[in-house]
């Protein structure tokens, strides 16, 4: 699998030259609840074909907490979780429809 | 399926009888073995964090910093309401024991799995 990085496009990117489970890149920042992070998890896991990856980058605490919900919500597999040690956390999730 | 039961709390200082009255129903839950969260929303987010459940007692109920942790060594969780303390300044490093940022999602996951809620006009 290739991990690409979005560097604040208005899209996912997209490893070059892989198949399906692929690995996009989403740095959610600080985005919670409150402020438009489920519109825009939805947009960009939307974005990428079924059955690819989408890495999503976080440093709310809330959003540590909702993503993996969010994902299962909206019928999508949580992978992966990573904490690094430095306050991101990283979740990996399969688009499932 | 969620067989959490999950109590709603508004207030904090400002209301100490709405503050804790959520706690003490919590706690009956927890101490009878059920999967027991209060969920703190609004002012209600400064009791999960250090100390913030001092000072906090109203006449004819429980001390609140005891029940808080005897709720927690009870196996109850304090969620705290992300939307919430982000506005208020409350960061990771102030939550205190048994507690944790939440957002909504969260709530809504256990919801949809079953989880029954309980609110404290």
């Amino acid at each position: 699998m290739t991990v690409t990085r979005n560097e604040g496009g208005t899209g996912p990117s997209i490893g070059v030259g892989q198949e399906s489970g692929r690995v996009h890149t989403f740095d959610a920042g600080d985005l919670s609840c409150g402020t438009g992070l489920a519109q825009e998890f939805r947009r960009r896991i939307l974005a990428i074909p079924l059955g690819d990856m989408l890495k999503v980058e976080t440093i709310d605490p809330a959003a540590k907490e909702d993503l993996p919900s969010l994902a299962r919500l909206m019928g999508h597999t949580v992978r992966s979780v990573e904490s690094p040690g430095d306050g991101r956390l990283l979740i990996t999730m399969e688009r499932g429809r | 399926m969620s067989d959490k039961l999950i109590f709603n709390c508004t207030h904090g200082k400002d209301d100490p009888e709405r503050a804790t009255l959520p706690f003490v129903a919590a706690n009956i839950a927890a101490t009878a073995g059920q999967e027991a969260v209060v969920l703190c929303t609004i002012d209600a987010v400064w009791l999960g964090t250090e100390g913030g459940a001092e000072g906090i007692a109203q006449n004819g109920l429980p001390v609140l910093s005891e029940l808080y942790s005897e709720f927690v060594g009870n196996g109850g969780a304090v969620w705290l309401c992300g939307s919430c303390t982000k506005p208020r300044g409350i960061t990771e490093e102030q939550v205190g024991k048994g507690a944790t940022i939440v957002g909504a999602a969260k709530v809504v996951e256990e919801i949809v799995a079953g989880a029954k809620t309980v609110a404290f006009a």
